[in-house]
């Protein structure tokens, strides 16, 4: 069984924020308006930490950071979950059940990266925007938490054609949104546990870091951390 | 008395009536559909599968229900329409007008069915899910089934198959 894990580079990463868009896009994640946005009721599956812009023009630098679900070894959302609606598959990557979920936010409150999100409303974009929906994904009612599935919906499209096809599941059949979008292919992703695979060579890199290592998540994306001069 | 016996009687002619209708073939059955379609016609007279039409079946997650554009590659060769069936037909393929169909199976927005993983990967017919259309003009006529998580789960477990929650919600 792999082992589905992600490797950002922030020495690559040029906070362009391609990949946040790319997956709201993918994920049909809830456009919300500026007013709720202020009130902290926004929603991003993978957001854009700005550290800071060193530098002058144009030679600025910017310091950032991509943080989605760190999808953990050791969840912490899963076990305050009182109705199991969310949960660790076989392959590492944790998973939320939208029709199982009662909204009690408790997964939130325990999440210390702050991945999770909370529909707080009903799902209304403009009737043009209906069919830039990925049918793929469902549409989240309002009352429910969601967060990064690792693009779970890829997986099952690629499996289905590997099995389609008589093979095995190659690695570029399935990469999330955010890694197959990311100009300065900053993001890799891949199974952590074959050798092989490219996500694997480059988590071997001296500058690999997770982020709140001290808690004990055991979280499957890695950073590799910029190099200062 | 007397009313009794009437009584026994329209129930005897109700049921009479009520077995033809059930067991026939008649062109009213389609008559509340915007084109008088018979899939048993198409079906069982005309021996063309189920797949033929609904393309979608082997590559994608939705069946799909063909159009006019469609219907036409068959309909167009039919030049002098005799019944009133035919001229309808006729008459939409010559103003090549698309069809509004009615759509009877829906599947719920917080599941994901593929019938390309069921049909062409899990190599299931599909009288499992739905009712034998060689048989009936439209799919609400009789024997409509209603799809529910119980019938998933019973199926899978017999095959072995994943019950992962996140398979088909996502």
């Amino acid at each position: 069984m792999p082992r589905y894990g992600m490797v950002i580079d922030l020495n690559k990463c040029n906070n362009c924020e391609a990949c946040v868009t790319a997956c709201k896009l993918e994920n049909n994640v809830q456009i919300v308006s500026k007013e709720n946005a202020e009130m902290g009721r926004a929603m991003f599956w993978i957001k854009m930490l700005i550290k800071n812009y060193s530098g002058n023009y144009p030679d600025i630098r910017s310091e950032s950071l991509p943080v989605s679900c760190m999808q953990c070894d050791e969840p912490s959302c899963i076990k305050v979950c009182p109705v199991r609606a969310t949960y660790k598959r076989d392959d590492g990557i944790v998973a939320q059940i939208y029709p199982q979920c009662i909204g009690c936010r408790y997964c939130m409150a325990n999440c210390p990266y702050t991945a999770k999100v909370f529909n707080w409303f009903k799902d209304e974009q403009p009737v043009e925007n209906e069919k830039t929906y990925n049918p793929d994904v469902s549409v989240r009612p309002k009352g429910v938490v969601e967060k990064c599935t690792f693009c779970i919906h890829r997986l099952q499209k690629a499996k289905e054609q590997a099995k389609a096809e008589h093979r095995k599941i190659r690695e570029e059949d399935y990469q999330p949104a955010c890694a197959e979008v990311c100009p300065s292919h900053a993001i890799y992703f891949g199974d952590l546990d074959d050798p092989s695979s490219k996500v694997s060579k480059v988590m071997r890199d001296y500058r690999k870091f997770t982020l709140q290592e001290e808690l004990g998540t055991k979280p499957k994306v890695y950073y590799l951390s910029a190099m200062t001069e | 008395m007397k009313n009794k016996l009437f009584v026994l009687i329209l129930f005897i002619i109700g049921a009479a009536v009520g077995f033809y209708l059930m067991n026939s073939h008649s062109e009213n059955d389609a008559k509340d559909f915007p084109v008088p379609f018979s899939h048993y016609v198409h079906t069982s007279v005309h021996k063309i599968k189920c797949v033929n039409c609904h393309r979608g079946v082997l590559t994608q997650e939705k069946a799909g229900i063909p159009n006019i554009d469609y219907c036409s590659m068959c309909h167009s060769t039919l030049m002098n329409p005799k019944s009133k069936r035919e001229r309808i037909i006729y008459n939409l393929v010559k103003e090549n007008k698309p069809i509004k169909w009615m759509v009877h199976y829906h599947v719920p927005d917080y599941v994901l069915f593929s019938h390309r993983r069921h049909v062409k990967l899990g190599k299931l017919p599909c009288t499992d899910c739905h009712v034998d259309m060689t048989k009936q003009d439209s799919p609400e006529l009789k024997g409509f089934t209603q799809i529910m998580m119980p019938k998933c789960f019973n199926c899978h477990q017999e095959k072995d198959i994943t019950i992962d929650c996140n398979n088909c919600h996502h």
